[in-house]
């Protein structure tokens, strides 16, 4: 065992590392998701490349830090473009993500062509923020991620009846005293931070997935808000882990794309199978219900017309199961029938 | 004295105003109904009141104090449909959403805080569903979670947008039933209301407006066919008022 560990040390911490990039991802994804900004994450990790890129150019450094302070910057930008769009243009908000999103990532492959085609050899690495590669990172940069996520962990716990309420009942959150501003800075603080950490493991394309689809599976699946959040967190950890061990064991395979299929396997498995949200179990209720209304539509008649059952087809049955009974030639409805036909229309009297 | 008393305050968006120079005063210890026609800024005004929607001129002030200082003296029971009812969490969790200004930054719920909140359930008659989603609740059932949420706050000054708004009349009957014990237990009540046939049943004070106060007293002596024609510009017929 030991010598498991020791040959295989880098590839462990790095899968470490990326759980908990994984978990924090889904954590304040949930969020994201019930505040309908699911596409900010999508827009702002695009919006990171020419930052990236740039902070390349000046500085001649690889160094994870550097580049992603660089990226960091950038997405502060676009998230002020954003603000700015939001409160003093007509145009709409989906609009203008989707504006930010293609503007700056057009400009961030221009500038990247720029820095390949100059020849700078050191520039290699760069195209690893595109798709993500988990596998060729420094074990310190993994320790700088980890803090990171961490800290961004805390304070989202610490803040967590803030949030909660920021994003169900903005107006009486600040009818209560709270300050929206504040409570917005640090909100979009948190996903820039979550965003930058994230893009070199999972990269800028496809990270946004990363963010939503863990949210969307634990909707399907928990009504609580907690649970919700843990099963999220749970999910990102999960595609994180595996994300980093499959993409190190085949060469030239990125980590987003792993991630990706596995967040949406489990994701469609929460849509189709969740006991009460999932499809297919809502399509079996739904058709048994219709399957009782159709065989029993005599009854809920009855039941309208206070239980005289006014009908000439076969009652053979209904009268065997006692959901009727003979008054006086006519048939009426019995306590058992008066149930039987509440269960289906969901009513009491 | 006057529990709110606002001078000049003038609203306005997009070079539309929307309250114009409003003068009002309402009186510690009343029920009150704000009524007017659908745009006439009701809802806006109890928002610039709470200093939710930024006026251009005017003042507010409560006890003769401004916002800031009085702020956890107020409760505020927005619309119901501002909020969105799929949101992942409880009944209970909601009611106690309203001790969030007493409990303050970071800090979280108390043993105490709990017990108000059930205690506000029980008040609402909505024990039976303390652990419900919110989800599954009908809309009679949503504004007494949201009356509940307000009754937690233990405030001085009520301000509630539209109560009535699509409830059940059993509802309708349960809240004003507690918003006339409020205004017995000392409290000032203020209600964005629809009905104008219910307004002399259910309130002693009445506010009309239509962008600007049209009147604003008792209900014996405001609410009257004239300065309801005035405020909804048209002739109303209206329960009771000749």
């Amino acid at each position: 065992m030991p010598s498991f560990i020791a040959d295989n040390y880098t590839i462990i911490i790095i899968t470490l590392g990326t759980m908990l990039l994984g978990l924090v991802n889904g954590v304040l994804g949930v969020f994201m998701t019930l505040k309908k900004q699911a596409l900010v994450g999508d827009a702002l990790s695009h919006a990171t490349l020419p930052g990236v890129v740039l902070a390349f150019i000046f500085t001649q450094s690889k160094s994870m830090i550097v580049l992603l302070l660089g990226a960091a910057i950038s997405a502060v930008a676009a998230m002020f473009i954003l603000e700015l769009i939001k409160r003093q243009s007509k145009i709409k908000y989906d609009a203008g993500l989707a504006l930010i999103l293609s503007a700056f990532f057009g400009f961030g492959q221009i500038l990247l062509l720029v820095v390949q085609t100059s020849g700078s050899a050191a520039s290699a690495g760069l195209n690893n923020f595109i798709f993500g590669q988990a596998a060729t990172m420094l074990i310190s940069d993994i320790e700088f991620i980890a803090i990171i996520s961490l800290v961004v962990l805390f304070v989202i716990i610490l803040l967590w009846k803030e949030f909660k309420l920021f994003i169900f009942n903005n107006e009486f959150y600040q009818s209560l005293g709270y300050s929206n501003r504040i409570t917005t800075i640090i909100f979009n603080t948190l996903i820039v931070i979550v965003v930058t950490i994230s893009i070199r493991t999972v990269g800028v394309i496809l990270m946004s997935a990363l963010l939503i689809a863990p949210a969307v599976a634990a909707r399907q699946l928990s009504k609580k808000l907690v649970y919700n959040t843990l099963l999220a967190g749970l999910f990102g950890l999960v595609s994180g882990a595996s994300g980093a061990i499959i993409s190190s064991q085949v060469t030239n395979l990125a980590t987003g794309p792993v991630i990706v299929v596995i967040l949406c396997t489990i994701v469609l498995i929460a849509l189709l199978f969740a006991p009460k949200r999932g499809v297919i179990n809502k399509f079996i209720i739904d058709k048994i219900h219709q399957i009782q209304i159709r065989k029993y539509h005599n009854l809920i008649h009855a039941y309208q017309e206070n239980g005289l059952l006014e009908s000439s087809e076969d009652i053979s049955g209904l009268l065997e199961k006692g959901y009727i009974e003979e008054k006086s030639n006519s048939y009426y409805l019995t306590d058992v029938g008066n149930k039987k036909v509440e269960s289906i229309i969901g009513e009491r009297k | 004295m006057e529990a709110i008393r606002i001078r000049d305050l003038t609203v306005s968006y997009d070079l539309k105003p929307v309250l114009w120079d409003i003068d009002l005063d309402i009186p510690k210890g009343v029920l009150m109904a704000i009524v007017g026609p659908n745009g006439a800024g009701k809802s806006t005004l109890i928002k610039a009141i709470l200093n939710l929607v930024k006026p251009v001129t005017g003042k507010v002030l409560f006890n003769n104090q401004p916002y800031k200082k009085v702020q956890k003296q107020i409760s505020y029971v927005p619309q119901r449909g501002s909020v969105d009812w799929d949101f992942p969490t409880t009944v209970f969790d909601v009611v106690l959403m309203g001790r969030y200004g007493h409990i303050g930054w970071l800090k979280r719920p108390t043993n105490k805080d709990k017990e108000l909140a059930t205690e506000a359930l029980e008040k609402v008659g909505m024990l039976d569903f303390i652990d419900r989603q919110i989800a599954e609740l009908s809309g009679g059932q949503q504004q007494r979670v949201f009356l509940a949420r307000s009754l937690v706050q233990d405030a001085d000054i009520y301000l509630l947008d539209e109560p009535f708004q699509g409830v059940d009349i059993k509802t309708e009957k349960a809240i004003i039933t507690i918003l006339k014990e409020l205004k017995e237990a000392g409290k000032t009540v203020v209600v964005v209301h629809h009905d104008l046939d219910t307004v002399r049943e259910y309130f002693d004070y009445v506010t009309l407006l239509n962008l600007k106060v049209i009147a604003s007293g008792k209900v014996s002596e405001v609410f009257t066919k004239d300065n309801l024609k005035i405020t909804y510009q048209a002739n109303t017929l209206i329960k009771g008022v000749d």
